[in-house]
């Protein structure tokens, strides 16, 4: 049942365009030590990650690392808390977005995802983010072009540690 | 930009020929069939739509308690929530939200409701800089043109335009098939005015009411990041956005973008809440206004055939599916809203002079009620709407002296008929069936070979067959106009079945218009009047097992239009509803007794599922034929796409009508068939026609006449 919800979530976040990878924790620490630098925006608190080597420029930047609350699996969507404006920054003008999501966090359907819109926009301010692949257009004569305003890679780490559950 | 029009037909015509715009609309219509079934497998799209119906309930009082705990979350929560008349009252403040703010520029994110109210017109009239940021929304700003679909609105641009529209941008030349590269251009063009923006505008799919939250459905990012850079967010809806939980929204986000393109969910799905944080305002938090806009909407919340309307979730299926905007483009089907949809709302925001222009493009397939996810059965609406608007305005002279004095009266109708029959003498063909050339008919609307008036009537025939001695049943055929004086032979075919089965048919005395044509005409009074009458000859219903038709229009006409003419008669009503409950195709009527047939011979046979017959009796032939045929029976693609008759629509919109045959024809010629077999004379009298007028070989023909000829039925002993 577990293992359904990830693999349907794999098979749609890739349909979406995404590079999907699902991996340990200390499978995907070792992906971040490689992958990111020192100008990468890290935003893990799982793994206690946290880097803003300063404002997000109108160029944008090459990557964000950020965590996700949830996943849904009908779709392979994130959803990512970005009341926080810097990061909401750098998810949106990263051109390699990286999503970190606990497998154990993945719901089926949309409808499922209610009552987490409901509990986080009770206070003050919200600002959720569902996120499915690289941002996209087809306005061209329908040719479907990948990256417009938004990244134009996304990345997944479904951090699944299933070995270490009893 | 400017608003004054050429006339319709001029405007109609334009598109027609423009062969960029045939073929973009044409192939998304093909792949958008596909991807639409894809994201919808698995799911009870008539349950989602029912319920999604149900739950956008528009009874003012329960709107406006939403709209009241919307305004109270959003108030607690430091926004600011203003009610808006009209378009004047919105755009102006907006207006007065930009010029408070020190840089000119408003970056938008589609909103159609924008569109509605002429927001950006207003503001550049006025000094301020609208930037619309969805790439094919900007596309059309710099060409100075209004979108042709709300999800796609620069559908109608070739990629050639879309290039030299952008090297004004770029500076420099770019190559027409780089669309990667125009993208590009569009990402840093846009990145700029995203950050030299004073507002950021957006509109809501949803606001719900329990927090206070409005959220944005869009692949590109944009809407997020109009909402993001600049230090004020101003969104405007109307008050049907409004909906009560997350539980209801998500029904909505969940069937819209399968709906709109196909696509499971779009790239980004925001919901925003009260005073996010924002570096580019004073108080270091975004300033946020909810601008809820009247423009009439509240005052159709309850109106009988509008409010329907209002639950329209702006995904633009019903565009997608329709085969007369396939033709011609939102920039004809439509006025700002486009669309099935956009037939509707142009009557309720933009005038009923100027819907009542373009209300006769509709063709009548019922597809649009068919594909909305809301559950508005919009074709309905839309022939109220004619209805209507006819009544206002009046229905064109002659039509109205057809309708009047000739189809209301059976013996008019019959004698008019029978001169025609006669007069029709030297233009006939040779083997009687077809006039060779109408000489006073228009170049343009001369597509199809048409068929000529028979000298003798079904009627005429039928009291030259011999009753059956005696028969354990009996059924009551109503012929219907066409097979009264077109295609007699078609009922002497099901007369010729029933017997040889030993079912007893009878048939009304005289023959009366069912009352569609009038309807569909607008002149509920002529139509009053012929259903009348032709209830009057319709006998006692407890003594037939069915009502049979071979025209579809008229089944439908009978079960749905009869009742409701008599609803102030409860004797005759009493007696329509229960002549209505009986009402089959003969197609149903023989599935459902049984009746098996032999095959005779080896033609291939493919099916054309008339608009009325699967959408309207909800029954389609094809099962029975697949059963009956079995490797002689072949599909055609898009069987249930509309043939483009629409009865008088195929000479009051012949262009769009030859079209949508065309395509017909097309796919006719792909299935190699033999035969093409429909269970409505309408539609036998259009693809016929055509098939005739380009001399294809195919044999058209009615279920019955097939049945006839080509198959044998088997008696049980």
């Amino acid at each position: 049942m577990r293992q359904q919800i990830i693999d349907r979530f794999v098979h749609h976040s890739d349909l979406a365009a995404n590079r999907t990878l699902v991996l340990s924790s200390a499978e995907a620490r070792l992906w971040l030590d490689e992958q990111t630098d020192e100008r990468s925006f890290l935003d893990i608190p799982s793994y206690d990650r946290h880097q803003r080597p300063g404002p997000i420029p109108q160029e944008g930047i090459d990557l964000a690392v950020v965590q996700a609350d949830m996943g849904i699996a009908a779709s392979g969507t994130v959803a990512v808390q970005s009341s926080d404006e810097q990061l909401r920054l750098a998810t949106c003008l990263a051109e390699h977005l990286v999503v970190v999501l606990n497998a154990d966090h993945i719901v089926a359907e949309l409808a499922d995802t209610a009552e987490y819109l409901r509990q986080h926009t009770s206070s003050d301010c919200a600002f959720l983010a569902y996120i499915t692949g690289p941002s996209r257009t087809a306005d061209i004569e329908r040719v479907l072009t990948i990256g417009v305003h938004g990244p134009a890679r996304m990345s997944v780490l479904v951090i699944d540690d299933k070995e270490h559950t009893a | 930009m400017s608003h004054t029009q050429a006339p319709l037909q001029e405007r109609v015509r334009a598109k027609i020929d423009d062969k960029v715009l045939y073929e973009n609309l044409r192939n998304f219509g093909t792949s958008y069939r596909v991807s639409r079934a894809k994201a919808l497998e698995g799911r009870d799209f008539p349950a989602l739509r029912r319920e999604l119906n149900q739950r956008r309930s528009l009874d003012p009082e329960l709107v406006m308690q939403r709209f009241e705990r919307f305004k109270a979350q959003a108030e607690a929560a430091g926004g600011t929530v203003y009610c808006a008349r009209d378009a004047e009252d919105a755009n102006r403040y907006i207006l007065e939200v930009c010029q408070r703010q020190s840089s000119p520029i408003i970056v938008k994110s589609k909103s159609m409701t924008s569109e509605e109210t002429r927001l950006n017109d207003f503001l550049e009239a006025r000094g301020i800089t609208p930037v619309e940021s969805d790439l094919g929304e900007w596309l059309l700003q710099l060409a100075n043109e209004h979108p042709s679909h709300m999800v796609m609105p620069a559908i109608h641009k070739t990629r050639q335009q879309c290039a030299r529209l952008l090297e004004k941008v770029a500076g420099h030349e770019l190559d027409d098939n780089d669309i990667d590269t125009m993208v590009k251009v569009a990402r840093k063009a846009l990145r700029e005015r995203y950050f030299a923006a004073g507002v950021g505008f957006t509109g809501a799919n949803v606001a719900v009411a329990e927090t206070g939250t409005i959220a944005t459905v869009t692949n590109e990012g944009n809407a997020r990041l109009s909402a993001t850079t600049p230090g004020v967010h101003v969104a405007l809806m109307g008050y049907e956005k409004l909906v009560d939980t997350f539980e209801d929204a998500l029904k909505t986000v969940d069937l819209l973008p399968k709906c709109a393109t196909g696509q499971n969910i779009t790239t980004y799905v925001t919901w925003m809440k009260g005073r996010n944080p924002s570096q580019a305002h004073p108080e270091g938090l975004k300033e946020m206004h909810y601008v809820f806009i009247d423009n009439g909407r509240l005052g159709f919340l309850d109106h009988p055939d509008f409010s329907e309307a209002l639950k329209c979730i702006r995904c633009g299926s019903c565009a997608n599916v329709c085969p007369a905007y396939e033709m011609v483009g939102g920039h004809v089907f439509g006025h700002i809203y486009i669309g099935a949809i956009g037939l509707i709302k142009t009557a309720l925001f933009h005038g009923d002079k100027t819907a009542h222009d373009i209300i006769g493009l509709c063709v009548g397939c019922k597809s649009c009620s068919e594909a909305c996810p809301a559950g508005i059965d919009l074709q309905h609406t839309i022939f109220n709407l004619k209805g209507y608007l006819n009544k206002k305005y009046g229905v064109p002279g002659l039509k109205r002296f057809a309708m009047r004095q000739v189809v209301a009266s059976p013996e008019r109708m019959r004698n008019i008929l029978k001169i025609g029959a006669f007069a029709q003498a030297p233009f006939k063909s040779k083997d009687g069936r077809y006039l060779r050339s109408i000489p006073v008919l228009p170049a343009s609307k001369d597509f199809r070979r048409f068929p000529s008036v028979s000298s003798e009537t079904f009627l005429d025939r039928f009291r030259q067959m011999s009753p059956l001695q005696k028969s354990d049943e009996r059924v009551f055929f109503y012929p219907g106009c066409a097979v009264e004086y077109f295609y007699p032979r078609m009922g002497e075919a099901l007369v010729r079945i029933l017997r040889h089965a030993g079912i007893e048919v009878e048939v009304p005395e005289k023959s009366a218009c069912c009352g569609v044509p009038a309807i569909a005409a607008g002149d509920m009074q002529a139509a009053e009047q012929t259903i009348v009458t032709n209830l009057g000859l319709m006998k006692n219903p407890e003594d037939y097992a069915a009502y049979l038709v071979l025209c579809p229009t008229c089944g439908m006409g009978i079960k749905e239009d009869v009742p409701q003419y008599t609803r102030e008669r409860p004797d005759e009503y009493r007696r329509a509803r229960r002549i209505a409950s009986k009402v089959q195709s003969l197609g149903q009527y023989l599935e459902s007794r049984g009746m098996r047939f032999r095959v005779r011979g080896d033609r291939k046979v493919t099916y054309h599922t008339p608009c009325h017959q699967g959408r309207g009796m909800q029954q389609t032939a094809a099962p029975y034929l697949q059963a009956l045929l079995g490797d002689q029976f072949v599909a055609l693609t898009h069987s249930d796409v509309c043939c483009g008759f629409g009865g008088s629509y195929s000479l009051d919109q012949a262009e769009i009508s030859r079209g949508i045959l065309d395509k017909k024809l097309g796919h006719i010629r792909e299935s190699k068939a033999d035969i093409l077999v429909t269970d409505c004379p309408g539609c036998v009298m259009q693809i016929d026609g055509g098939a005739r007028f380009q001399k294809m070989d195919v044999q058209v023909m009615h279920l019955s006449e097939l049945l006839d000829e080509h198959l044998e039925l088997v008696i049980e002993a």
